[in-house]
């Protein structure tokens, strides 16, 4: 895969407050998922956006662009606060889940809740950049710095896995 | 107890379900700092790097006047090897050299003496 400097670049300056505009309801569950807190998440977002700025960021796709640099920053903030803690839960949180909002089906809601926790990370944050983030495989792909077919793959186990944990949820209430 | 055709697509589940969201303001703070960060630099340059760049322009000057003082007290006579067939005795190795303080900086200066004026004829 491409270096982020070996990628080619937009010609124009990009408007990465209509970029934000546009993108809040992508940015924001990643980034809660990330942080595991709503300050800190909103920090990210603006210490990764305010940088594009700053270093006149041009990349050919702003999306993956932002998305890994949200990643990046967010790991090496696990490092510096202790890998241990960040080993044991994972990069990849369900925060970004309101489990208290009102909803027409609250045990379902916990349920999927309980079972995107039993996935793994790696499927976890595939699953969540697919369905909540709405970025293509191939975004993904260029996020993780995996291949697209890895990341078609874990996409797939993750929702076969959602699947069965689920079922598994509702037969354990139904009985 | 739900059946595998009643249940809810898992996707359609991860799309709809009530998602988190950020503080109270925390999208017009956003717009904020990036509208800010995208202003640009006002023209005029700081007042510290003003200050910066006097200081150093006044550092170059005095060190050039010291230098054009310096060597115009400079001694202009034949030095003691000057190649003169007068007679007069000269000394074979270099002359002594003196303290001379200087005028601007008051700091010594090691000058080779003018011997030729103090040959013995």
């Amino acid at each position: 895969m491409k270096r982020a400097s070996q990628r080619p670049r937009h010609d124009a300056p990009i408007d990465w407050g209509a970029f934000w505009r546009e993108r809040q309801g992508d940015l924001t569950p990643y980034a809660l998922a990330l942080t595991r807190n709503p300050d800190e998440a909103e920090e990210l977002i603006q210490v990764v956006l305010t940088g594009m700025i700053q270093r006149d960021a041009r990349p050919e796709s702003p999306v993956s662009y932002v998305f890994r640099a949200m990643r990046h920053a967010a790991i090496d903030r696990a490092r510096r606060d202790g890998a241990d803690q960040r080993a044991r839960e994972g990069l990849v949180s369900i925060a970004w889940v309101d489990r208290d909002a009102p909803s027409a089906d609250p045990a379902e809601l916990a349920r999927l809740a309980a079972a995107l926790d039993g996935l793994s990370d790696e499927q976890r944050e595939v699953v969540l950049l697919r369905t909540r983030s709405g970025l293509t495989l191939a975004e993904i792909g260029d996020v993780i710095d995996r291949p697209e077919g890895t990341v078609a793959s874990r996409y797939a186990r993750g929702i076969e896995r959602l699947r069965e944990l689920m079922q598994q949820e509702r037969t354990h209430d139904d009985t | 107890m739900t059946t595998p055709d009643s249940q809810p697509d898992v996707e359609r589940m991860l799309t709809d379900a009530p998602g988190a969201g950020l503080p109270e303001g925390a999208h017009e703070r956003i717009s904020e700092a990036l509208r800010l960060a995208e202003t640009p630099r006002s023209p005029a340059v700081p007042t510290h790097r003003v200050a910066l760049w006097q200081a150093v322009a006044a550092v170059i000057v005095v060190g050039a006047i010291g230098f054009a003082l310096g060597r115009a007290g400079a001694p202009t006579g034949p030095g003691p090897d000057s190649g003169s067939t007068d007679g007069q005795r000269r000394l074979a190795q270099p002359g002594p050299t003196v303290l001379v303080q200087s005028d601007i900086f008051r700091r010594p200066e090691r000058r080779e003496l003018d011997v030729a004026r103090w040959s013995v004829k």
